[in-house]
């Protein structure tokens, strides 16, 4: 039991959305506990819960990923840790110095020297004046700011004064470190730095709690992860299954927008009748079992049933896709014409395919624009919209395609000899 | 290891272990007080011409102000015990204090709020700080007040130093009460406006401006029932060795300066998570 750190039993909050019930409520918990009274676990009017019900426990050397779309509760939960604000419900326990990295030289003064700053920042992280002083030398040395710590704070570059604050920060020897979104500080160069520092603190034991949107920070943290949808704890356990149900669900939200089985062409009667015209656009596995969404590394095929009037010699069948999970990204653009293989139909119904083998595309929703062409890019017909869901596997976590692969090690036989 | 144990309980169920964790904190606090107060000095003047003289320009002010009122026959003031100006000045200096150990509490926590929302560190510090930020504007007042009674002709006796605990009393009966609305002015910033307000109204009923009118009158009375009064005038009394003529009423207001102080100090600790839980940084 002696290594815990940081323990959180059914931890709950709630908040008013209006500042009129924030401010009366305030005054009324402020006298509340004033009079001894604990405050009702019920939502009085106006409020909701920012936090649920969220329990976790770190120990020494480990880390806790804390993931889970804006307002969502992860700054709240990591603000009680922190002792900022009282839990509503529930009990929460930490032990050892606290370094809060998501408030990085909040306590600076533009008008003082970086010294002056390092001491004010310092003790305000709960140090002596004997331990800064020994630190000092340390913090301007990973800072990088030389001779610049006699100037005053205003003097320095943001990039100097977030590296002056992290420093600060991090240099506190802290048993548990908390971690908002904040190792985007300086240039990669010292990003890579901090990283080196924070594994040599797990390494001397210090428990890492981080809050991020980047699943590659949070997978290089943790050992456990929890997900909080909504103040709710959606779901909790080892890194990559609890990432890639985070993220399948975001591609769910951005694809809920429209449905993505609607391919059937409905035209209106009055149109005059194209010489080739699309009936329905859907994907389907090779053995033609049509796919409620596809899956990235897996062979799938892009069918477009037309109807054509006329023969024609060298169709041109395009396919845009674009990414609707980043912002609309063009991903492929695929031309048989272009790539030399220039498809022949003949009047009827009939079946172009596009196989996808495997289909590359990494997890997310996407938008694809299906074309019909001749060489000299006639249109006959085209389809602006099909949209389509690919689902990732466990390990496709922060990758945008899907990249074939195998992995392998070998010696080099030339530098065997050259030991021999 | 330290622990700390984040539960919904009020805090004042327990009063044992919050004053073990009150006594913890302020041990914690000393250092960080100082730092505080250091960065509040050194950051205040530096980018200004006449630095710490601006302490004293106030008083000075109405002092001119009010002894070439008088003189010119606008308002009448009755005799007082030391010459006019220096009266003022003196007076002056103390009730300026007052004001700002008064509305020094709120403005902290709002001028603040950026790292009490961000950082955890024991909150006593700042109200130590601003506590310690208040006296040297005091002290500096000291030396405005000694050197206008060596301009005057006053003389001083050791004695006089008896004035600094009444002048004491004076500050923390202001902080402490300061400290009783700090939290309610943070969330509702109609307080902080009212205390503006209410200090102008304050000055009104206090000897500062005029000596301490007749009992017998209306506006007698209030000045009379004034708590600031007591101190003020037995801190002139002590400062020139005059017979003391409120020194009962003085050694209440005291006492109830130290009820206010610890009062003050219990609300603000409590409450300040509910604060901060409002605060936007």
């Amino acid at each position: 039991m002696d290594d815990l750190l940081v323990m959180a039993h059914g931890v709950s909050k709630k908040f008013a959305r209006r500042l009129r019930y924030a401010m009366s409520y305030g005054v009324v918990d402020i006298i509340r506990e004033l009079a001894g009274k604990d405050r009702g676990a019920q939502l009085r009017r106006g409020e909701f819960w920012a936090l649920k019900d969220v329990s976790l426990e770190l120990r020494r050397g480990s880390g806790i990923g804390l993931i889970g779309p804006n307002g969502s509760g992860k700054t709240t939960f990591l603000r009680i840790l922190s002792g900022l604000i009282k839990p509503d419900e529930g009990e929460a326990l930490v032990r050892g110095r606290v370094a809060p990295l998501f408030a990085l030289g909040a306590a600076f003064n533009p008008v003082l020297s970086g010294r002056e700053n390092i001491y004010l920042n310092m003790a305000m992280l709960g140090l002596g004046e004997r331990e800064i002083a020994s630190s000092l030398d340390e913090v301007i040395d990973f800072a990088e700011i030389g001779d610049a710590i006699e100037a005053p704070l205003q003097t320095y570059s943001s990039g100097m004064t977030a590296r002056l604050g992290f420093a600060c920060a991090i240099m506190t020897s802290p048993d548990v470190v908390f971690i908002d979104e904040v190792l985007a500080v300086g240039d990669m160069r010292f990003r890579a730095k901090s990283y080196r520092k924070l594994a040599e603190l797990r390494g001397r034991g210090a428990a890492v709690v981080v809050v991020s949107h980047s699943m590659n920070a949070i997978l290089s943290m943790s050992d456990h992860v929890v997900y909080l949808r909504d103040g709710h704890v959606a779901a909790s356990g080892p890194p990559t299954d609890v990432v890639s149900r985070y993220e399948n669900d975001m591609s769910d939200v951005s694809s809920s927008i429209s449905a993505h089985d609607q391919t059937l062409r409905s035209r209106s009667r009055n149109q005059a009748p194209l010489e080739v015209a699309i009936r329905e656009v859907y994907l389907a596995q090779e053995s033609g079992e049509r796919l409620h969404e596809a899956c990235a590394g897996r062979d799938a095929v892009l069918h477009v049933r037309y109807i054509a009037s006329r023969t024609v010699d060298d169709l041109h069948f395009a396919v845009l896709v674009r990414n609707l999970s980043h912002g609309g990204e063009l991903v492929l653009n695929l031309n048989s014409g272009r790539d030399a293989q220039p498809l022949r139909i003949d009047p009827g119904e009939g079946v172009l395919c596009l196989h996808f083998r495997p289909l590359v595309l990494g997890p997310g929703a996407y938008v694809a624009k299906v074309v019909l062409a001749d060489a000299t890019f006639y249109i006959f017909d085209a389809l602006e919209e099909f949209r389509f869901l690919v689902r990732g596997e466990a390990n496709m976590n922060e990758c945008l395609v899907f990249q074939p692969r195998v992995w392998s090690a070998r010696p080099v036989v030339s530098a065997l000899l050259d030991h021999g | 290891m330290n622990e700390r144990r984040y539960t919904p309980r009020s805090e004042l169920r327990e009063p044992l272990r919050l004053l073990c964790t009150a006594v913890r904190d302020l041990k914690a606090a000393r250092y960080l007080a100082w730092r505080i107060l250091v960065r509040d000095l050194s950051a205040r003047y530096r980018q200004t011409l006449l630095g710490y003289l601006w302490i004293v320009i106030p008083p000075v002010a109405v002092a001119l102000g009010m002894t070439l009122a008088t003189r010119s026959q606008i308002l009448r003031i009755s005799e007082t015990d030391l010459p006019y100006p220096a009266y003022l000045i003196f007076s002056m200096s103390l009730w300026q204090t007052f004001a700002e150990a008064l509305a020094a509490p709120p403005s902290l926590i709002q001028k603040s709020r950026g790292v009490l929302a961000r950082i955890y560190f024991p909150r006593e510090a700042l109200l130590i700080a601003g506590l310690g930020d208040v006296l040297v504007n005091f002290a500096v007042r000291v030396l405005l007040i000694l050197s206008t009674f060596v301009l005057f002709d006053v003389s001083l006796a050791w004695g006089a130093l008896l004035a600094v605990p009444v002048a004491a009393v004076l500050i923390l009966l202001a902080y402490g009460l300061g400290l009783l609305v700090a939290p309610f002015a943070s969330l509702y910033h109609d307080l902080s406006r009212a205390i503006t307000i209410g200090l102008m109204i304050w000055l009104f009923f206090s000897p500062v401006l005029y000596p301490v009118p007749a009992a017998d009158t209306v506006f007698g009375t209030l000045v009379r029932l004034n708590p600031v009064t007591p101190l003020l005038v037995t801190a002139r009394e002590l400062a020139i060795a005059a017979p003391l003529s409120m020194a009962a009423n003085t050694a209440l207001i005291a006492l109830l300066s130290l009820i206010a102080l610890g009062a003050g100090w219990l609300v603000c600790k409590v409450s300040m998570p509910f604060v901060i839980e409002r605060l936007r940084a």
